[in-house]
C-alpha cells in the first residue's frame, strides 16, 4: 500500500522488449536472448511487466461489447462510440481507426460524418465545399468533422467532382496513402489490401510516405498494401467511374478484381473458380437490369459462365 | 511436416536451451525444452514458414505461462498463511474468482488510464493486444510509421503495468 512500484529504466527495457516481442512478426529472438542472459533481473522485469500486462488486457477483453453501429448521421456523444468498439467488425474498426486518423491531424476531435452504402446501392453526395462523391455500394466513405475537404475513403469506391481550391487542397486519405487532387474527375477502389486509382480529368498526386506519384487524366496507379511496387496503366478517361453512369469498364483487371467489382455494384455475392481468379478481363458492361441480366451479359462478354450460386453467383469456364 | 520441424528443433537444440535458461529456467531447462517441444509438435497444423521463430514463439509463451501459474501458486500460499486472508479452504481452487471481483472494480480505471493517453495510443493499443493486428498494418491503418506505433504501445503498457503494480499493495 505504501510504496506503488514506479516503473524505472529496467522496467522500461522490459516493457520494450514484451511490446517488440508481443509483435507475430518479430524475429530477433537471439537480441531478446542476449538482453535476458545479460542480468537474471532482466527475465523477472519481463515476465512481471508482460503478466501485468496481459492481467489488463484480458479484464478490458472481459469489458461490455460493443453497442450497435451508430447512425451515419453523427449523433453529439460526450464521449465517442467507437472507444468502446472491441469486436473486430470490419465497418466499426474502421470507423475508429479514421476518427483517430482525423484526431491526429487535425488535434481536434470532432466525430467525423460517415456516408456509408449498401451493397448494390448508390448514393450522390454533395460535400460542404461545393464537391461531389458518387459512392458505389459497399461503401464507406468518412469526412472529418472540421474539414470537408479532407476525407477517408474506407472501403468500397467512390468517383469525386472537385471544386479545385490551390490554397486548400481536396485529399482523399486511402490505404496509408493520401490523393491530393489538382482540379479533376476521379474514382478510387480501395479493397481489402488494395487501393486504385483512375483519373478521368485534371490530375491528382498519390502520396505516400513523402513519396508522390502525379497521375494525369487517362492515368490509373494500383499499389498493394505494404508494397513499394506502384502499377501505372493507362485508362480510357470517359470510362473512368463508368459504374455511375450505368457501365462497369475492365481494362485488363484479374477477373477477381472484376467480381469485387460487379459484387459491389449489383450487391450480389459473385465467385470466381480459383483456376480463373487470375485471367485479365477487358470488358464493358451496362448495368441495366440488375445482376440476372447484367451476369450472363458479362459472361457473354468474356467468354465464361455466370451460374447461380445460392443467393449468388459464380463466374466458371465455358464447357 | 513434422520431421522439418523437428529437424529444425534438433538443429538448434542448443541455442533454444540457452533461451529457456536466459528466461531464468534454472534447472528446470532440459524439461522445459522437451516441453516446448511437445508444444510446438502439438499445436502445428501444415507447414510454417519461420520453423526457428516459431519454436522461439513456443518457448517464450512457456515460460510466460510458467511465471503466471507460479505467481497464482504464490498468491494462493500468501492468502492461505495470511489469518486475515478471505480465501477459504473450499474455494482456493476458484481461479476466476478473484480475477472477477478486480475486473468489477477496476475495469473502469483501466479504461481510464487509456483514454487519458489520447485516442492515437489508446486505439492502437486496443488494436493490437485486443483485436491481434500486426503492428506494421496498424501503422498502415492509421497512416503513421511503425515506430509511432511501438512508441505508442510502449507508453500504454508502460501506464497498464504502473496502474497494476498500485493494485499489487494490499
Amino acid at each position: 500500500m505504501t510504496n506503488p512500484i514506479e516503473p524505472d529504466p529496467m522496467t522500461d527495457e522490459a516493457i520494450a522488449w514484451a511490446v517488440r516481442v508481443g509483435d507475430p512478426a518479430f524475429d530477433d529472438w537471439e537480441g531478446f536472448e542476449r538482453w535476458l542472459a545479460a542480468d537474471p533481473a532482466h527475465a523477472a522485469a519481463y515476465h512481471a511487466a508482460s503478466a501485468a500486462e496481459a492481467e489488463m488486457v484480458a479484464l478490458l477483453a472481459a469489458e461490455p461489447k460493443a453497442r450497435p453501429l451508430p447512425d451515419p448521421a453523427p449523433a453529439p456523444v460526450a464521449r465517442p462510440a467507437w472507444r468502446r468498439w472491441t469486436i473486430p467488425a470490419a465497418a466499426a474498426l474502421a470507423a475508429a481507426v479514421v476518427g483517430t486518423v482525423a484526431v491526429e491531424r487535425q488535434m481536434r476531435p470532432s466525430a467525423p460524418v460517415v456516408y456509408e452504402t449498401a451493397a448494390g446501392a448508390h448514393r450522390t453526395v454533395a460535400l460542404a465545399d461545393g464537391s461531389s462523391a458518387i459512392l458505389n455500394g459497399a461503401t464507406r466513405l468518412e469526412a472529418s468533422g472540421d474539414d470537408a475537404r479532407s476525407l477517408t475513403l474506407v472501403h468500397g469506391q467512390a468517383t469525386f467532382t472537385v471544386r479545385h481550391d490551390e490554397a486548400h487542397p481536396f485529399r482523399v486519405a486511402v490505404g496509408g496513402a493520401s490523393v491530393v487532387d489538382v482540379g479533376t474527375r476521379f474514382d478510387i477502389v480501395r479493397d481489402a489490401r488494395e487501393t486504385r486509382i483512375a483519373v478521368s480529368e485534371g490530375a491528382v498526386d498519390w502520396q505516400r510516405d513523402g513519396n508522390s506519384v502525379r497521375l494525369n487524366a487517362g492515368r490509373s496507379l494500383r499499389v498493394a498494401d505494404g508494397s513499394s511496387q506502384v502499377e501505372l496503366a493507362d485508362v480510357a478517361p470517359d470510362t473512368v467511374g463508368g459504374w455511375a453512369q450505368g457501365q462497369l469498364s475492365f481494362d485488363g483487371v484479374s477477373l477477381a478484381e472484376a467480381a469485387a467489382d460487379l459484387s459491389r455494384t449489383l450487391g450480389t455475392a459473385v465467385a470466381v473458380d480459383a483456376a480463373l481468379a487470375h485471367r485479365p478481363v477487358r470488358a464493358t458492361v451496362r448495368l441495366d437490369g440488375g445482376a440476372a441480366r447484367v451476369m450472363p451479359r458479362f459472361a457473354a462478354l468474356t467468354g465464361l459462365r455466370a451460374v447461380r450460386d445460392g443467393a449468388g453467383w459464380r463466374l466458371a469456364a465455358s464447357p | 511436416m513434422a520431421t522439418g520441424l523437428e529437424g529444425v528443433f534438433l538443429q538448434h537444440r542448443a541455442q533454444l536451451l540457452r533461451f529457456l535458461q536466459s528466461h531464468g529456467a534454472g534447472e528446470a531447462a532440459e524439461d522445459l525444452l522437451q516441453e516446448v517441444w511437445l508444444r510446438a509438435a502439438r499445436a502445428q497444423a501444415g507447414p510454417i514458414a519461420q520453423p526457428l521463430a516459431y519454436l522461439y514463439r513456443v518457448a517464450n509463451n512457456l515460460m510466460l505461462d510458467r511465471h503466471r501459474s507460479q505467481r497464482q501458486a504464490a498468491i494462493r500460499e500468501r492468502d492461505w498463511s495470511d489469518a486475515t486472508g478471505a480465501t477459504a479452504p473450499g474455494r482456493s481452487d476458484e481461479p476466476a474468482g478473484e480475477r472477477v471481483l478486480i475486473a468489477r472494480e477496476t475495469l473502469a480505471q483501466v479504461q481510464a488510464t487509456l483514454a487519458a493517453l489520447g485516442p492515437r495510443v489508446e486505439q492502437t493499443f486496443r488494436r493490437h493486444r485486443l483485436d491481434g493486428v500486426p503492428q506494421r498494418q496498424i501503422a498502415e491503418e492509421l497512416g503513421v510509421s511503425i515506430s509511432t506505433v511501438e512508441s505508442d504501445l510502449r507508453k500504454a503498457t508502460s501506464a497498464l503495468v504502473k496502474l497494476r503494480s498500485t493494485w499489487d499493495e494490499g
